[in-house]
């Protein structure tokens, strides 16, 4: 069963996201923040993070360089989940090194084939 | 008369001696008067028989009468040492003077006698005086009429070199002279005393189109133009003064055209006063004329295209005003007429330290290019200071002290204007900020609930059927709040866009505070999800007063919401409420996250949110909100705050108590 770290502020989109995977086979660890988010990944190494970008303490974009910097989770998969429509804003964000990106409000779906395409085979 | 006949010959001489008009005499051997002819007495103005038998000294001058012996024997031996011309006294004892022949002869008696005659020679010898005289006084007058004449021409001599040159020719020969003023550019006019004309050069002629011939004889009031006649006659009368003279006329050519001239008339004076000759030099000036009525033209032109410039203009020498025109004296610094002629030009600085600060600094400008150019400000006399382009150029950059031509323009107008478009771009630069604050904050606040809204609806769609009753209401909450946080949101946007249109009303009422602010925490706690609590400080007097409900309701629900939300840790924030006379004192502090020092300037404007609110969801327009309703109250707002410590907001809202219900 591949586990996913989920990390993202709002409360509401936080537990809906982390019910829907679950619901779909996922084994789902959240965190409200980057920190929390990076704590998370000391414990327990995901296949794949789920990460909101604006966010106290820690925003995605450190949590992703934090990531990037270590050997053991420099190749970890990780998806954006923007609020931001601006193209270039999340064109930047790619070039960060995330894997993907989604827009919200984000449709479920789009966000499972997402989250499949990018966890490593097997 | 025929020899030997001895009685017509006695006769004859007889006749001779009665008829002669010269004296004849006989005087004997001792000396008297033997006999005497008619003219003789005459002469004498003596009887015949006063005189005959009488000394001949009666008749002889003093000279004579001391030697009368020695010169009777003189006489009577025909003494050739004897003068020829004789005095002789006549009985009124005056002398007379005459030619003098005698002859001794002897008498049958044996008695020498001496027959002398006499011319009287008076007239012709006072005649011969008076001739020398007169050949005295004619060299005298030649004498002093030279060396007048020498002194004239001396005068003339100093008067241009020119002319000096070719008087001191005149001076030296007729044939110089003439070379001279034939060659000589200038006519010259020469006329005697009954202003005759007696020579004209070539120049004269060839400037009036007339012959020498024409000219000569004719007076020069027949060349001259009738209204400049009157001139030249005060000049050509017997005694003009002064006797060397200029003046400006209009002469007449032949053909009819008149000539513009400088008559340079000179008269030689006799010693009695009178004029005996005069002599002009005539030089054409019509060009010259043509130029100075051109040049006044144009000088006309320019002063009334200076005087008429909407441009000031200043000419400023040693930096103390000569001229300048009415738009700079009077329309621009509403000076009077020449009252800055002859004052520094301090005057119209702004101050006198400006004055002494831009001095070097516009000289060297001038001494450098020669023009200097500047916008600066300018005192009225009122003391207004416009604001005006200044630009100054030097006449000779070289020589400041030759002075500086300065215009000013005043650009007051364009100056507000510019402000105006300044401001007006900077609004407008507000405005497109605002747009695209508004939009990334559309994005992104509105996205966030959307998100919930949206995940919240699929789920109850898609897997409503795994879910229990109570996760399916927990995702109808989640879309309610959503909705509730979007409709918020709409609200502030549209509350800013009726505060930004001016149609936030100020309504003040009769309220009780107390009641309306425990409302107001309610509110605050149930919409934010913070744990943070609030503590309440009452220290206001009056428990009612005279506001806004709505108003108030906004700033302190703003206030609180956003002390709690940038409150992550959950500190608690703290509301004191007071009053001084007159006003409502809300104060909110918090121990959040602070304010950034670089979003102090922008902190109430409309969807600008601090640098460091992270993930903390908002829309930008609380605090702009906020002042504007502070604002409509008449009150000011006060902002303290530090970085990681908190913040503190103390809003003062003017407001009346009713009277106190104790």
């Amino acid at each position: 069963m591949a586990r996913i770290l989920l990390v993202e502020d709002d409360q509401a989109i936080l537990a809906n996201l982390a019910r829907f995977l679950r619901l779909e086979g996922f084994d789902v660890t959240t965190a409200r923040n980057g920190a929390e988010g990076l704590r998370a990944v000391e414990q327990q190494l995901p296949d794949l993070v789920l990460s909101d970008l604006l966010m106290p303490e820690m925003d995605g974009e450190t949590l992703l360089a934090v990531l990037r910097a270590e050997t053991s989770t420099a190749r970890l998969p990780v998806i954006f989940l923007t609020a931001s429509a601006e193209r270039a804003e999340r064109d930047a964000k790619l070039q960060l090194g995330a894997s993907d990106y989604l827009v919200k409000p984000l449709d479920l779906q789009d966000l499972l084939a997402a989250v499949r395409r990018h966890l490593p085979a097997g | 008369m025929e020899p030997g006949h001895p009685d017509l010959e006695l006769d004859l001489l007889a006749t001779v001696f009665d008829v002669a008009r010269i004296g004849i005499c006989v005087i004997d051997d001792a000396g008297r008067f033997a006999r005497v002819n008619p003219a003789f007495c005459q002469m004498v103005d003596y009887r015949p028989e006063q005189l005959v038998g009488q000394s001949y000294s009666l008749c002889a001058p003093d000279s004579v009468v001391s030697v009368q012996d020695k010169f009777l024997r003189a006489i009577l031996e025909d003494s050739s040492k004897i003068p020829r011309e004789w005095q002789i006294r006549r009985a009124d004892n005056t002398l007379l003077d005459a030619l003098v022949s005698f002859r001794s002869l002897m008498h049958g008696d044996g008695r020498r006698y001496a027959v002398v005659t006499f011319s009287d020679i008076t007239e012709s010898k006072r005649a011969k005086e008076q001739l020398e005289v007169l050949n005295r006084e004619l060299e005298q007058r030649i004498g002093e009429r030279t060396a007048e004449l020498t002194e004239k021409i001396g005068a003339l001599t100093l008067e241009t070199s020119n002319r000096a040159r070719a008087q001191a020719e005149l001076l030296d020969s007729e044939r110089k002279y003439h070379r001279v003023i034939n060659l000589t550019r200038e006519g010259f006019w020469l006329i005697n005393g009954r202003n005759e004309t007696i020579e004209v050069n070539a120049a004269l002629c060839r400037m009036l189109g007339y012959t020498e011939d024409e000219m000569l004889g004719r007076t020069p009031l027949e060349f001259v133009d009738d209204a400049y006649r009157h001139i030249l006659e005060a000049r050509l009368v017997p005694q003009p003064a002064p006797a060397e003279a200029s003046y400006e006329v209009e002469l007449k050519r032949k053909d009819g055209s008149r000539m513009s001239a400088a008559y340079n008339a000179t008269a030689v004076i006799s010693e009695h006063g009178e004029r005996e000759f005069s002599f002009a030099f005539i030089t054409d000036i019509s060009g010259r004329k043509r130029l100075e009525a051109e040049l006044q033209r144009t000088l006309s032109e320019r002063v009334a295209i200076l005087e008429n410039s909407l441009v000031g203009i200043a000419f400023v020498r040693q930096r103390t005003f000569v001229w300048m025109n009415k738009a700079f004296e009077q329309d621009m610094l509403a000076f009077d007429e020449g009252e800055l002629v002859g004052r520094s030009v301090a005057t119209v600085y702004p101050s006198q330290k400006v004055y002494e600060q831009m001095g070097p600094v516009i000289d060297k400008a001038l001494a450098q290019q020669s023009v200097f150019q500047t916008e600066n400000r300018v005192r009225r006399k009122d003391g207004a200071l416009l604001w005006c382009l200044v630009s100054g150029r030097a006449i000779d950059r070289h020589d400041l002290g030759r002075g500086t031509i300065w215009t000013i323009a005043d650009i007051t107008h364009r100056k507000e204007t510019e402000a105006e478009v300044l401001q007006a771009l900077e609004r407008e630069k507000e405005l497109s900020e605002l747009k695209s604050r508004f939009v990334s904050m559309t994005s992104h606040e509105f996205r966030t609930p959307l998100a919930g809204i949206m995940s919240s609806i699929e789920l109850l769609s898609d897997y409503g059927e795994r879910l229990d009753a109570a996760e399916r209401a927990e995702l109808a909450t989640v879309i309610k709040s959503s909705v509730k946080r979007m409709t918020q949101m709409l609200d502030q946007v549209l509350l800013i866009g009726r505060a930004d249109a001016g149609r936030m009303e100020f309504r003040p009422q009769e309220l009780a505070l107390r009641p309306l602010i425990a409302q107001i925490l309610d509110e605050v706690r149930s919409g934010e999800a913070q744990r943070a609590a609030i503590e309440i400080e009452w220290r206001v007097q009056d428990e009612r007063w005279f506001l806004d409900e709505r108003l108030v309701r906004h700033v302190l629900s703003n206030l609180l919401s956003n002390a709690v939300k940038y409150s992550p840790q959950g500190d608690s924030v703290h509301l004191h409420v007071g009053s001084a006379p007159q006003q409502v004192i809300f104060t909110v502090t918090d121990r959040g996250i602070g304010i950034l020092p670089e979003d102090r300037p922008v902190l109430f404007q409309a969807f600008h949110r601090g640098r460091n609110v992270a993930g903390i969801s908002g829309t930008g327009l609380g605090l702009a909100i906020v002042k504007k309703a502070v604002e409509l109250h008449g009150g000011r707002i006060q902002v303290e705050s530090q970085l990681g410590k908190g913040s503190c907001f103390r809003v003062f809202i003017p407001a009346t108590a009713p009277q106190s219900n104790g």
